[in-house]
């Protein structure tokens, strides 16, 4: 009786256990996801060859209004030369499926990055979009920043006014620039998580 | 009925103006739709004229082309409102921007709000009660949108427009009422302000909701928030009705910061399959914090840790009389009888020993939902409910339990060797255990309640709870002189032993019942079956204590049972008698198939493919697909590439494909060629092909 009592409690929590899989989204404070993605020159990175640094994590394709809103003035490419001036490694991730609309080829990107002088760090490719829907990235673009200790430390729209048009970025408050300020300046994130805009990521 | 008729021949009017191009008299500068961004746009004032003070409408028009939709106020997962910015003179002002209901969206994994038609939306404005500078007033609008097929396409238009300034009743603009009238239903109202009720719920927002006019039979309901991260959008919601009081339980966004959240705003829209859509209601409500069931009020009392101890601690004394409960514990009353024959040290000792068994395993139940919580879960109590192995369990348990009670194998002499108070401990876990089923229904919104608050308040609530349901064993154990009013142990202890068995398998009845609505009939007779073999292996147990090969192969056939009982748990769910009837893919099979003179559709999927999934919920669930699929008499086969099969994938290949999913119709007419369907398909692409392939010529 003992051990057949013993061994339905174990039935019982695999059976509670059991309920509770579903799909995984990041938190802010908590530890952010590795992942490994092979970047447009063929090279591979993972996120944990970063620690140490500030990471922004910006989910990008360039047939999105909402991407060429902020490529086409040279919004993005300024914050991405400004940012890793200062030491912060910028990924942009690519989840598009194959044959979805923003899958290119590397070359394609790379020739794409070279006419608009687009300056990540890497330019990674997600196809299968694992690490998108790991991190419940929904928008193009959908920004995420990562610690020194590979905290989540920010989620959500790149800025404050949710808007195809480009007049609207001096108006608006940039929420990477103004997260990566409170960390460097040891302070905690004003707005740690807001709702991304834009399409929908092509998974 | 005049009014009809002016109302037609201004309309008529008002199309030939637009037709032949000239802008004319009382209506000068006549705004013309706008194409952009595989859209039509349209700027239209309810009026031709205004006066001081006057509230009007404008109503701005967005047609999308097929299959190309717009968004709401909150796009939801993705995508992005129309916006309008304004220009008129100074003194005007937008009071109010009204927005029709909108539909869910399904984008891959996200969901999205929004219109796959045309919407009016319309915008409530103000003119200035001083006087008018001048006879014209003129309107400027700058209109920008967002369409999405899958790909998304901006687009920025403007509008102008000048109204004739009179102190008459303004001209009514025919174009207007015909618009408004096309979409009037679209628009949300607004029900009595005690009509309405939203409570926090620890995992779920509940609406409890009557309305002004029950229309029964809505079966469908979906709350559009407007504001993000509050709500779950791929969640469904649970809604019950009772006495015309709808009650609507709606997940939570795992990102809503609850705290910041004191009203639930957005709209409520109840549907029908096959019935006109019924007027969206407005929600605005502020929050109520409730931790009693539905129907009752919040008492203040359980706010507070000590008022939330006592009801547990009642509740738990409550659990006692349940029906799952009341056997287990009798068992134990009865053998306490037999023994405090011989002391009463001992006896306490084992009451102190069960009431210990009972409040740890109200702790692990506490831990493992904390730590589901922790883990970013939403649970409510009962949740294992939700799992058919949990059911078959529990089933398993109250079976064998019965059986021991009718006296067909006894497990007690197996126990004398070990210490009393162990035997006790273990009888407490397994009476929290078979406690579970009781407890759901009783308890459910408390216990949920109680695991929004802080760790240490739910474990403080589960001790008391535990401690209540031990309270009257341990008393009992404590002050034996009580279990003299019972008469003294005799042949009434084995009848009422016996009947309780009986009250056991009453609880197996109903355990079969809830997993026939879960896995259908064919799981219940998997798991009685199961019962059956297990059975068999008690009593052969009870037959050969003392033989090793006999209790091995006690053992062999009770895990026979026990094994037959889980295919029980994962039989899925039998086809639904409105469902598509698939037939797995078998080349021969096909091939006989292709010289009858029935349609054959080909499915190819697999568990792992995306888009494969969102298809099949999307199209082939649809009950119309559905319905033509039965009524055209069409065979519908299933090539489930799931795991690897190379005849599958020489199907694959043999459609000149590398990947899936895709379709292939094969026509009733088997002279004619088979066409295939893109890998997107709707339910309209479906049923299209099916009427121009599978319908007789």
């Amino acid at each position: 009786m003992k051990k057949l009592t013993a061994l339905m409690g174990a039935l019982v929590l695999a059976a509670v256990v059991g309920t509770g899989l579903a799909q995984a989204t990041v938190q802010n404070g908590a530890m952010a996801p590795d992942f490994t993605l092979k970047d447009s020159n063929g090279n591979t990175h993972s996120l944990s060859d970063f620690k140490g640094k500030y990471v922004v994590l910006e989910w990008v394709n360039f047939d999105c209004p909402f991407v060429k809103k902020h490529y086409v003035p040279g919004n993005m490419q300024a914050l991405q030369k400004d940012l890793t001036a200062k030491g912060v490694v910028w990924l942009s991730i690519n989840s598009s499926a194959p044959g979805k609309q923003g899958s290119y080829s590397p070359s394609e990107v790379n020739q794409i990055m070279e006419n608009s002088s687009a300056m990540p760090t890497a330019y990674l490719f997600d196809s299968d979009g694992k690490v998108g829907k790991q991190y419940g990235a929904k928008t193009t673009p959908h920004m995420f920043v990562v610690d020194p200790e590979g905290m989540l430390a920010y989620q959500g729209a790149i800025d404050s006014i949710p808007s195809f048009d480009s007049a609207d970025i001096p108006k608006a408050r940039n929420y990477v620039t103004a997260a990566i300020d409170n960390l460097m300046s040891g302070e905690p994130v004003a707005d740690a998580a807001t709702t991304p805009y834009g399409c929908s990521v092509k998974y | 009925m005049n009014f009809f008729k002016r109302n037609r021949i201004a309309r008529l009017i008002a199309c030939m103006i637009l037709l032949l191009g000239f802008g004319v008299s009382s209506a000068p500068a006549q705004t013309e739709p706008v194409r952009q961004a595989n859209t039509e746009v349209e700027l239209i004032p309810q009026f031709l004229s205004l006066s001081r003070g006057q509230e009007f409408w404008v109503g701005v028009r967005f047609t999308p082309d097929p299959d190309w939709h717009t968004y709401w106020r909150n796009p939801g997962d993705s995508g992005l409102p129309p916006s309008v910015d304004w220009q008129f003179p100074p003194g005007f002002t937008v009071e109010e921007v009204v927005w029709p209901r909108p539909h869910r969206i399904l984008a891959g994994p996200l969901v999205t709000f929004g219109y796959d038609g045309e919407t009016f939306l319309l915008f409530r404005i103000r003119s200035p009660t001083d006087v008018f500078p001048t006879d014209e007033i003129p309107l400027t609008a700058r209109v920008k949108w967002l369409t999405c097929q899958e790909i998304c396409i901006p687009g920025t238009a403007s509008f102008s427009w000048t109204f004739a300034v009179s102190d008459a009743s303004p001209a009514p603009n025919p174009r207007f009422l015909k618009y408004h009238k096309k979409h009037r239903e679209q628009y949300p109202f607004h029900e009595d302000v005690n009509a309405i009720r939203a409570y926090d719920r620890g995992p779920v927002w509940e609406i409890v909701y009557r309305p002004s006019q029950f229309v029964p039979g809505m079966d469908q309901v979906q709350f559009y928030p407007y504001d993000a991260d509050i709500v779950d959008y791929q969640a469904m919601h649970e809604f019950t009705v009772k006495d015309g009081v709808y009650s609507v339980r709606i997940k939570k966004a795992e990102t809503a910061d609850e705290g910041s959240i004191q009203r639930l705003e957005g709209l409520l829209v109840f549907d029908k399959e096959g019935y006109p859509p019924l007027r969206p209601v407005r929600i605005d409500v502020a929050l109520e914090k409730s931790e009693m069931e539905f129907g009752s009020r919040p008492i203040t009392g359980l706010s507070s840790l000590w008022g939330a101890m006592v009801f547990a601690f009642i509740g738990g004394l409550i659990l006692n009389l349940m029906p799952c409960v009341l056997p287990v514990l009798s068992i134990k009353v009865l053998s306490l009888i037999e023994k405090s024959k011989h002391g009463d040290d001992k006896i306490f000792g084992s009451g102190v020993m069960f009431t210990f068994g009972v409040v740890v395993s109200f702790w692990v139940l506490a831990g493992v939902m904390l730590g589901l919580r922790f883990a970013g879960q939403q649970i409510g109590w009962g949740f294992q409910f939700q799992s058919p192995y949990f059911i078959v369990f529990m089933a398993v348990l109250f079976f064998c339990l019965a059986l021991n009670l009718f006296g067909l194998f006894e497990i007690g002499t197996g126990l004398t060797r070990v210490k009393a108070s162990d035997n006790s401990f273990m009888n407490g876990v397994l009476a929290t255990i078979v406690a579970t089923p009781c407890t759901a229904p009783f308890m459910g919104s408390a216990i949920g309640y109680v695991l929004t608050k802080p760790p240490v308040y739910t474990v403080i609530v589960f001790t008391a709870l535990g401690f209540g349901m031990a309270a009257p064993y341990l008393l009992l154990t404590k002050y034996p002189r009580f279990l003299r009013a019972v008469p003294k142990p005799g042949p009434w202890m084995a009848h009422l032993k016996q009947f309780l068995g009986f009250v056991l398998m009453a609880v197996v009845v109903w355990l079969c019942w809830v997993l026939s609505l879960q896995n259908g009939a064919l799981s219940v007779i998997l798991l009685l079956g199961g019962l059956l073999i297990l059975g068999l292996g008690c009593w052969v147990y009870a037959v050969s204590r003392k033989g090793p090969v006999m209790l091995v192969v006690a053992a062999l056939i009770g895990l026979a049972g026990l094994y037959t009982a889980c295919l029980a748990a994962a039989t899925p769910e039998a086809a639904a008698e409105e469902g598509i009837v698939w037939e797995p893919y078998d080349e021969e099979k096909l091939l006989a198939y292709l010289k009858t003179d029935r349609p054959v559709f080909l499915d190819f999927t697999a568990a792992w493919c995306l888009s494969c999934q969102v298809n099949d919920r999307t199209v082939f669930q649809d009950k119309r697909v559905a319905a033509r699929f039965r009524e055209l008499d069409v065979i519908a086969v299933k090539a489930d590439w799931t795991n690897h099969d190379p005849k599958i994938t020489r199907a694959v290949n043999g459609y000149g494909k590398n990947s899936i999913p895709f379709y292939v119709l094969y026509p009733r007419d088997k002279v004619k060629e088979y066409i295939m369907l893109p890998e997107l398909i709707t339910p309209g692409i479906v049923l299209n092909a099916l009427e121009k392939y599978a319908v007789d010529p």
